[in-house]
């Protein structure tokens, strides 16, 4: 949550949060979705979510900015993302904190990759994420049980391989 | 006067008086006022001091505090010749807290091993620019000898069990703080950008240890290596090797201190949690926060070695060890209490592991109060409402270990027997004898 309200480090709270009850709870961390956040990060060169949400509002969202490599290594990160949300299946879990900590961790995905930053008014951002969120979600869960199949490191790689694509092709 | 006030503590605690703390904790603070290597003094002497705790003999501690003075006085020492004394002495003293077990005596003999690439500088910087240019004249050759041996002393770092522990986490910790603040100050500006990649791996080799000791011993001196080095090439602030070692200090007493109780309880969730609570996690930021003006390579290796040392943390780690020899008394769970705030206020507020100084804390980027205050605020609701909260406690990923693992410790246990262990040590202290008379000879130049 304060990751989320754009604070100085923020993609670090929002990494640390989510780990931290997926962690203390025996769940599978999701290392797919935390190297997605630094991903998104590196690739506008903090780990800020609100210099993130600045650098969007400018150039536009994260998977449709930049060369055709940039975008693709950003797509296969933020797939891997989506994929390794789908098999943990946080929101089917019987623990509200866990679901929380879903909930939060496809808002982070949404804001990093799927939305340009917010302008005036602010109610209009909000409904995108709200909107982005809404869809994921519905992949999430609707992909779950296929998903949930994938063993825990599969999504891992993908995502480090998107990274390293983006960052060669920076 | 650090050395000498870790030397009194030990006296003192050699007589079982807890007054021994408070002369560690004297040292701790000369240490921060002393010039040479502040953070690797002042972290020993607050470690010692926390050590000292109800329910468990200060005696345990005399010897392996005399060689944790041995050590820093090494580090203090500016003529080679006599380095090496001195260093050995203090493997000397970790070497007879062994237990007799074989685990006890795999630990001693790679103790030992360890010491033969900080031999071989010591002896090749020697031969190669004089006594009296120590440690400027090691070179790159001989910075990586260093890093060498801080690498292979890492994981001995918790000792190898019962009387161990103490002599693991003063002496073992100690060596491997000073051989890696000395690497990063002396050798070439690409020995020091591999040592953040070195460092960076350490850091995730070590979340996947699934002995929680070992694990945090390795992902501490990995941090100090990292921070070290990238402030020598000036990526990060200065002095996040203070902020490492104090996180260091911090982990290590919480683990100690971890105990049954809703503090004992909290200590567990915050060191496997690999997220809030855990004191790594502002150097980790201060760390990522610098490496992003640099090179992009660079970043995305240290960020990915960061990120996944916290994740594997999260995920290997499987039960806090039982504290050696601690009573579940009054003092002892308010002490528990005392670890686990100050390990939650440091992770939530960086400028708490620069404390006394501003070292690099100021120029963290971290979360204003207010939202520090949401965080404790929603654990608070937390604690107040169990029911939010998950309910599969304990239902950890199997650790799962190299095939490789059983077959070494089988092959070492063969080697470890008391007479090699012994041989081992002798030639250590005949290399270092003879360095000092070689140093007698020529006049200490």
């Amino acid at each position: 949550m304060v990751g989320l309200l754009g604070v100085d480090a923020g993609l670090v709270w929002l990494i640390a949060g989510v780990w931290t009850v997926r962690a203390i709870s025996g769940a599978s961390t999701g290392v797919a979705w935390g190297v997605a956040c630094l991903a998104a990060g590196l690739r506008w060169g903090t780990i800020s979510l609100g210099d993130v949400e600045v650098a969007t509002r400018l150039a536009g969202p994260t998977l449709q900015t930049g060369a055709l490599a940039l975008r693709i290594g950003m797509a296969v990160v933020f797939g891997a993302a989506l994929i390794d949300e789908a098999r943990i299946a946080g929101l089917r879990s019987d623990s509200r904190a866990e679901q929380a900590a879903a909930i939060v961790a496809l808002v982070a995905l949404v804001a990093l990759f799927g939305v340009a930053g917010p302008q005036e008014p602010f109610a209009a951002a909000l409904g995108r994420w709200a909107a982005g969120t809404a869809v994921l979600v519905g992949v999430v869960l609707g992909t779950g049980r296929t998903m949930s199949r994938v063993p825990a490191w599969v999504p891992t790689i993908p995502a480090v391989a998107g990274l390293v694509v983006s960052v060669l092709a920076t | 006067m650090t050395v000498l006030l870790v030397g009194l503590g030990a006296a003192a605690a050699a007589l079982g008086s807890r007054v021994a703390a408070v002369l560690f904790v004297g040292a701790a603070v000369a240490g921060a006022m002393g010039s040479l290597l502040p953070a690797a003094a002042t972290w020993t002497g607050a470690l010692a001091a926390g050590l000292v705790r109800p329910g468990v003999s200060p005696r345990r501690l005399a010897l392996p505090a005399l060689g944790a003075a041995a050590v820093l006085a090494a580090a203090s020492s500016t003529n080679s010749a006599a380095v090496l004394g001195l260093w050995v002495l203090g493997t000397g003293t970790a070497f007879l807290s062994r237990g007799q077990d074989p685990r006890s005596r795999r630990w001693a003999l790679l103790l030992c091993v360890a010491d033969l690439p900080l031999a071989a500088a010591v002896v090749g910087g020697a031969a190669d620019a004089g006594f009296e240019s120590w440690p400027q004249g090691l070179g790159t050759i001989g910075s990586v000898g260093l890093l060498a041996a801080a690498a292979l002393r890492a994981p001995l770092v918790p000792g190898a069990g019962g009387a161990s522990m103490e002599a693991g986490l003063l002496v073992v910790r100690a060596q491997a703080v000073t051989l890696v603040l000395i690497a990063a100050g002396t050798g070439s500006r690409g020995f020091a950008e591999a040592m953040v990649a070195v460092g960076a791996a350490g850091f995730l080799c070590g979340g996947l240890v699934g002995k929680d000791s070992t694990r945090d011993g390795i992902q501490e001196i990995s941090l100090v290596a990292l921070a070290s080095a990238s402030s020598f090439l000036g990526w990060t602030p200065g002095g996040w090797e203070w902020g490492a070692l104090a996180a260091g200090t911090l982990i290590h007493l919480l683990r100690v201190s971890a105990g049954r109780g809703s503090a004992g309880a909290l200590g567990a969730g915050m060191l496997r949690g690999a997220g809030l609570g855990l004191p790594f996690l502002p150097v980790v930021v201060a760390q990522l926060e610098g490496l992003l003006g640099e090179r992009e390579w660079v970043a995305a290796v240290v960020a990915l070695g960061l990120l996944g040392g916290l994740a594997a943390r999260a995920r290997t780690s499987t039960s806090i060890e039982e504290p050696a020899g601690g009573k579940s008394g009054a003092m002892n769970r308010l002490l528990r209490g005392g670890w686990v705030a100050l390990a939650g206020a440091a992770s939530l507020w960086a400028a708490t592991l620069a404390l006394p100084s501003s070292l690099g804390g100021d120029a963290a980027s971290w979360p204003p109060v207010w939202a520090v205050g949401i965080v404790a605020g929603l654990g608070a609701i937390g604690a107040r409402f169990p029911n939010l909260a998950p309910r599969r406690a304990g239902s950890r990923e199997p650790v799962r270990s190299l095939p490789s693992v059983p077959r070494l410790v089988d092959v070492l246990d063969r080697i470890a027997v008391s007479r090699v262990l012994e041989i081992a040590l002798v030639c250590l202290l005949l290399a270092a004898a003879g360095l000092w008379v070689a140093g007698l000879v020529r006049g200490f130049l």
